[in-house]
């Protein structure tokens, strides 16, 4: 576990990450061959009992399978970023008090932890400046796979449904806000893992919505 | 212009309409375990699964539509082909297959029905509705603004929506449901492995947990109602700026780390300890309840 959370290690792992083929910028020069692929597949008529054809197991075009083990590698970087935060070893150092369970009554309210002193309360996690920058890197990179992807979109965006644009356009507004609070948060408190897990849901929610708009039906086809 | 044309008069002379349907009735040998895939934007699509090595596909669309189908018996195909675009050019199919069949569903706004079937769902619609019912082995379904809905208990289950709500009642081993605006309701069974996200939807969980669950509820600005199963054991962790803890059996033991006030909240159903079975719920700034039955 130690191991895992090596600073070094985890600096290779965004290396690696940031030498990773570029194949998640589909509009260069894969997107018109996996575009006339997906077009294929969706005029071809299958010919009633066409002999010696073989139907495979369903299975995502090869883009997005690539743009998924960036998405992981971000994921696992963040988390493991994020884990490195953690005041584990300090709270696990004080001594916590024999704690008696004390029934909360019906109705009653989580009380702020000023309103408690006899819990220990943790010491502020011991990030370093390097963890923090990593963060800070990790999240940039997920900026720019969005980017990426938002090209793809804007792509697409005249020959989709009127209607699943706008519903792409709300999710996508409500992601982004959520993505500018937690950001925000991040800035008054860097050290808050809790919220570095939260931005990164954020934003594995929007690379997902993103990725998906490849595989929307286009009007006319 | 011509299909606009159509779409108006179809639609000012529903008669009409009616005359220019289709019957679909097409047969295919299949496997049991056989994938079939399923291709119709718009309209319905029902699928049936029973105890016969065949595939009926059966229904009607509105004319100037292909249907069409076929495939070795390790898979089928079954297409509309023909420009989709209104409802006018809607094809509503009845599918039955062998209920161990691997199935692929792929619409834009038809509302998809699956039902008695036990193999593997994949269900990929826009704005569709998707009800699935049944002993499905696994689920992977998503609509964008549709509602997805699940009653059954799959080993595995994913679903995905934008905005639609969702709704599942079952078990299951390993269990994911992430929607941007929608609502998340989880009625009934156990969960071992579990995620739930939204952005700012609302999420309830009624049900209990595993002995060995380790469960995640994360929103950035949802609420969060858990009514756990009155024999619930688990280590709970709350982080959210606000929340309540019902029940007398629900003991915090400790307070600790912050979120907007830095106070989240750890708490225990029932006898707990080192292997005990986990709830983590994160809220950027939604209200957290926690209670059991």
């Amino acid at each position: 576990m130690t191991d895992e959370l090596d600073p070094e290690r985890l600096r290779r792992l965004l290396d690696s990450v940031a030498a990773l083929p570029r194949s998640i910028e589909p509009e260069r020069d894969a997107w018109p061959a996996i575009r006339n692929r997906i077009e294929a597949q969706r005029v071809r008529a299958i010919a009633p009992h066409a002999t010696g054809t073989t139907i495979a197991r369903p299975r995502r075009i090869p883009w997005i399978a690539a743009a998924s083990v960036v998405l992981v590698a971000l994921s696992s970087g963040v988390t493991m970023l994020v884990l490195r935060q953690r005041p584990a070893p300090e709270v696990a150092a004080v001594e916590q008090p024999v704690a008696q369970p004390t029934a909360v009554e019906p109705g009653s309210t989580i009380p702020p932890a000023a309103a408690t002193p006899q819990v220990p309360v943790p010491a502020p996690p011991r990030a370093s400046q390097a963890a923090r920058t990593s963060v800070g890197e990790v999240f940039a990179r997920y900026d720019a796979a969005a980017e990426d992807l938002s090209r793809v979109l804007a792509e697409r965006r005249a020959r989709l449904d009127p209607a699943t644009v706008a519903v792409l356009d709300t999710c996508l507004t409500r992601i982004d806000r959520a993505i500018a609070e937690a950001r925000a948060a991040l800035g008054r408190d860097p050290r808050n893992a809790v919220v570095t897990e939260l931005l990164t849901a954020s934003y594995r929610q929007k690379l997902d919505l993103l990725k998906r708009v490849a595989d929307l039906p286009l009007r006319g086809t | 212009m011509r299909s606009l044309r159509t779409a108006l008069l179809l639609a000012a002379f529903p008669a009409l309409a009616h005359a220019q349907q289709q019957t679909i009735d097409k047969r295919f040998a299949l496997n049991p375990d056989g994938v079939v895939r399923i291709f119709n934007l718009i309209g319905s699509i029902k699928v049936i699964g029973w105890d016969r090595d065949s595939v009926t596909l059966t229904g009607t669309a509105a004319a100037g539509l292909g249907v069409v189908g076929g495939g070795p018996r390790e898979g089928v195909k079954l297409m509309v082909t023909g420009e989709q675009t209104s409802p006018a050019q809607a094809a509503d199919l009845v599918v039955h297959l062998p209920a161990r069949a691997w199935i692929t569903i792929k619409t834009a706004s038809a509302d998809v029905d699956v039902s008695a079937v036990t193999g593997e769902v994949q269900i990929d619609a826009t704005t569709g509705r998707i009800r699935i019912q049944g002993t499905p082995h696994g689920v992977d379904a998503e609509t964008m603004s549709g509602d997805l809905e699940v009653i059954a208990s799959p080993a595995y289950l994913r679903g995905r929506t934008g905005t639609g709500h969702i709704t599942w009642t079952g078990s299951s081993e390993d269990a994911g449901l992430v929607t941007v605006s929608g609502r998340i309701d989880i009625n009934g069974g156990t969960v071992t492995r579990g995620r739930f996200e939204s952005i700012d939807g609302n999420i309830r969980f009624t049900g209990g947990v595993t002995k060995r669950a380790e469960v995640v509820f994360d929103t950035h600005g949802g609420d969060v109602v858990l009514v756990l199963a009155k024999d619930t054991e688990a280590q709970i962790e709350v982080y959210a700026p606000s929340g309540d803890l019902f029940g007398k059996r629900i003991n915090m033991d400790t307070l600790h780390l912050a979120l907007a006030r830095r106070d989240a909240s750890y708490a225990q159903a029932g006898k707990t300890g080192p292997a005990s079975p986990t709830i983590t719920v994160r809220s950027f700034k939604g209200r957290v309840t926690v209670s059991l039955q």
